[in-house]
């Protein structure tokens, strides 16, 4: 398996993304993982960098899908690569999946041949809901796991599903249902309102976090605090505690990997309790607003990078 | 046929229905009232120079008789 070096130095296009690095006490995957965030594709905003008149971003996405290919066809290197959800933004893109195909048939291409596994996002998830019925999902899934000695190590999921305003643990009783219908059927309309509303929610904490971070020494300034860590670490610990109805056997999770926020963070938290446990969250970024980042998992080591 | 070639001769389609259950989701089917054509399509690889590329061919056309 390409060590997370070896693997940036097969391109220089390849670098660190702000230092976001980390090595694992256990091996997170049994082959080099790539992890692809969100696209957006036919969004047609300014938010959409694959939208006309912007080759350059296009270019530079099928460079990065060609030098993927390359290792993966050419030089055989063991390769699985994730996109971790709202590739298409079927919000936006009228006429469902078909116009989106018919615009970016290299990108969809490309990802095709490189085996790609699709989590859905809240964007895309119509992929999944709409055919459940009929049991056809197009190899797309909510949520994606890696697995080490036949043991969960890695989930992927997208990330919406941790959002204040999406997750229904956080509300209760009648009021919570109450809001949580309100905001469903905004998103119809407004189909940002969850991601503005946790935004507007992050910005009232961010003030309080940066007081307590200030009286805190930071040991490794690469890794930066997230607002869905308590949400993915408690998961992984219900996971590993058996506390899941999911069957997917032993869990040893100790990584989440998700998109949806467009801003690229690495986590780490340490447990103590009931054992020891050092968790992280790997938050891909986007490949929207100018960001050009994604995910690497090798081994024990996990990086953020980004291409060009 | 290349799909570019019939979307630049008719314009964008009147139609473009959900693709079928069982289907890769790059097969699509695309439909113009006007004409009362439809047109089905698939993602087919080509070659450009040493990197992989794609287009959309249409490879069955169903023209309706009545309407």
């Amino acid at each position: 398996m390409l060590s997370i070096d070896e693997f940036i130095n097969k391109s220089d296009q390849l670098t660190v993304y702000r230092d976001f690095r980390a090595e694992a006490i256990n091996n997170l995957a049994d082959r080099l993982t790539v992890c692809i965030p969100d696209l957006h594709l036919l969004e047609k905003d300014e938010k959409d960098d694959f939208w006309n008149g912007q080759d350059a971003n296009v270019e530079r996405f099928l460079g990065f899908m060609d030098f993927l290919y390359k290792l993966k066809d050419s030089e055989k290197i063991d390769l699985e690569v994730i996109q971790v959800g709202d590739l298409y933004d079927l919000w936006q893109a009228k006429g469902f999946t078909n116009l989106i195909e018919s615009k970016y048939t290299d990108i969809l291409g490309l990802l095709k041949e490189l085996g790609t596994v699709y989590v859905i996002g809240n964007h895309d998830f119509g992929l999944i809901e709409v055919y459940k019925e009929l049991g056809e999902t197009f190899n797309r899934k909510l949520r994606h796991y890696s697995k080490v000695d036949k043991s969960l190590r890695v989930m992927y999921e997208h990330g919406y599903q941790a959002d204040f305003w999406n997750n229904k643990e956080e509300w209760s009783g009648i009021l919570g249902e109450g809001i949580t219908k309100i905001i469903g059927a905004a998103e119809f309309l407004y189909p940002d309102i969850d991601v503005d509303l946790g935004n507007l929610w992050e910005s009232v904490k961010r003030p309080f976090s940066i007081y307590n971070g200030g009286l805190t020494p930071q040991k490794n300034p690469g890794f930066s605090v997230h607002e869905y860590t308590d949400y993915y670490i408690g998961r992984m610990e219900k996971y590993n505690s058996g506390d899941t109805t999911d069957p997917y056997g032993p869990a040893e999770l100790i990584l989440a990997v998700v998109g949806h926020t467009h801003n690229a963070r690495l986590v780490r938290k340490e447990k103590n309790e009931p054992k020891r446990w050092i968790y992280y969250l790997m938050d891909c970024g986007s490949w929207v607003n100018g960001g050009h980042e994604f995910g690497v998992i090798s081994g024990r080591e996990l990086a953020i990078c980004k291409w060009g | 046929m290349n799909w570019q070639m019939v979307s630049q001769k008719l314009g964008d389609p009147d139609l473009v229905p959900l693709p079928e259950p069982g289907t890769d989701l790059s097969e699509n089917a695309r439909g113009y009232k006007g004409c009362i054509i439809i047109f089905y399509t698939k993602r087919q690889p080509v070659k450009q120079g040493d990197k992989l590329r794609f287009e959309e061919v249409v490879y069955k056309v169903e023209l309706c008789k009545r309407k």
